[in-house]
């Protein structure tokens, strides 16, 4: 089924939306969640959360790609999920490795980030801008890790290369955040 | 730890960058063609029809052997079947006119023409998928052309059912011409007095993927707000443009054109419709 009809029946409050959107894109929504979560029953839970979030979202919003806009909102789920769950202590999974790979992106003049919302557009600005600037290829190897939480051994079989390739080409796309980050000024 | 926390605001951040880039990142083996920093189009164009032809090559010899094999009990050689099938793929290119058919014909250019374009614009009319579409046609079956060309605007909306409104003119174009992938993406091509395309602006109803054909890296990409339209990004590079996206009403479009200030592809995006 088309996504343009899946939104319609959003915007005409057509609970067979959210039948339509779990039969397309259930299973993409259960492994964004499980690359975070490593959990079953926790993905699932965050599936649920995201068709009713999408749900109360649309209408007003009318996603121009709802596989992208799905993808989102159970990614930040997720992640508020896997907080919720290890706030105490270190987590387990992907996710602070994620972290401490990211962390080498940070330029040493980075102060503590804040919630401010100009903040957090400029980042959004200077990762668009680093994407644009990227190989198809960096760029699909670095979205699988960081937006996908995908292992490299993940990585390497989805497209077929070596695990040496891999970590080459995430240690090097890093490398080139950490710069544009300076270059732009980022300071957190 | 302040970077621990940064770290975190920036896999966070993640979540906010351009729905092209997740996308991209869910396809398979499905890449896009690679363009090296001044590699221009026509040669990507060309490699593209070397491959292409390879393939109907490789396609051929493959079923061949398969039907060889069904209708034989002895070994084979290798050298017979590959034979018969580089023949079999040259009568398909005789049939065709041309053994770059796929990515020429796509394209909707003579080997010619695709040549001219190097010289003003980047530009490629190429979708990927045409080119698998035609790999898998079986090889005794007549490759159609995905690509149709049209005397007039009003002849290319009766035919796909998509109505365009454009305008008579961009840039230093003299003449315009209109085409239509699949009856599902149209296209209006502007071309100067040496024939060299200036500009092409496509539309289509109902798709919400990218339907440039621009596969260009940009130093800027840039969002416009403009009323009655969705998600306008606008690339290129210091302050110049080369290429348009938006949606509206379920439509998709692009432009692809010549160099322009913010300004003057801000006009040419309120001019379609």
């Amino acid at each position: 089924m088309e996504d343009r009809i899946i939104i319609d029946k959003y915007f005409a409050r057509d609970e067979q939306a959210i039948g339509d959107t779990r039969d397309k894109y259930g299973r993409l929504l259960r492994s964004i969640a499980y690359g975070i979560l490593k959990s079953h029953e926790d993905s699932e839970e965050c599936e649920n959360d995201t068709y009713l979030k999408t749900w109360n979202t649309i209408p007003p919003t009318r996603p121009s790609s709802l596989q992208a806009f799905l993808a989102k909102i159970t990614r930040n789920l997720s992640l508020d999920r896997y907080d919720k769950m290890h706030a105490a202590k270190r987590g387990s999974g992907e996710v602070p490795l994620m972290i401490d790979e990211l962390e080498e992106c940070i330029p040493d003049s980075a102060m503590a980030a804040t919630d401010d919302e100009s903040d957090s557009d400029e980042l959004k600005r200077i990762l668009d801008k680093f994407l644009a600037g990227l190989s198809p290829d960096a760029r699909k190897v670095f979205m699988r890790r960081y937006f996908f939480g995908d292992s490299v051994n993940e990585i390497a079989d989805r497209f077929g290369f070596g695990k040496s390739k891999v970590k080459m080409t995430l240690s090097r796309t890093r490398d080139s955040l950490k710069d544009l980050l300076q270059k732009e000024g980022y300071h957190g | 730890m302040d970077k621990k926390v940064n770290a975190s605001q920036l896999l966070r951040s993640l979540s906010e960058v351009d729905d092209i880039y997740i996308n991209e990142a869910m396809t398979e083996l499905n890449e896009p063609v690679k363009l090296k920093s001044g590699m221009n189009r026509a040669k990507v164009t060309r490699i593209m029809g070397i491959v292409a032809a390879a393939a109907v090559v490789l396609v051929t010899s493959y079923l061949l052997l398969r039907s060889f094999g069904k209708n034989s009990n002895t070994m084979q050689t290798t050298d017979a079947p590959v034979a018969e099938a580089e023949m079999a793929a040259g009568d398909l290119r005789e049939r065709n006119g041309s053994a770059s058919f796929s990515a020429e014909a796509a394209s909707g250019a003579e080997p010619e023409e695709a040549e001219e374009m190097t010289d003003g614009l980047t530009y490629d009319a190429t979708p990927a998928e045409n080119l698998e579409v035609d790999m898998v046609v079986p090889f005794d079956v007549d490759i159609t052309n995905p690509v149709e060309e049209y005397d007039s605007l009003d002849e290319l909306s009766s035919a796909t059912g998509v109505d365009i409104s454009v305008p008579d003119q961009v840039g230093s174009s003299v003449e315009r011409r209109f085409f239509a992938y699949d009856l599902r993406i149209i296209e209006v091509r502007y071309l100067d007095d040496e024939g060299n395309v200036v500009c092409a602006i496509r539309k289509a109803e109902d798709l919400y993927v990218d339907i440039s054909g621009d596969n260009e890296c940009v130093s800027e990409i840039l969002k416009l707000d403009l009323e009655g339209l969705d998600n306008v990004r606008v690339y290129g590079g210091t302050d110049r443009f080369t290429a348009a996206r938006w949606t509206s009403d379920g439509n998709s479009y692009s432009i692809v054109c010549e160099p322009l200030s913010e300004a003057d592809i801000t006009e040419l995006i309120l001019s379609v419709d």
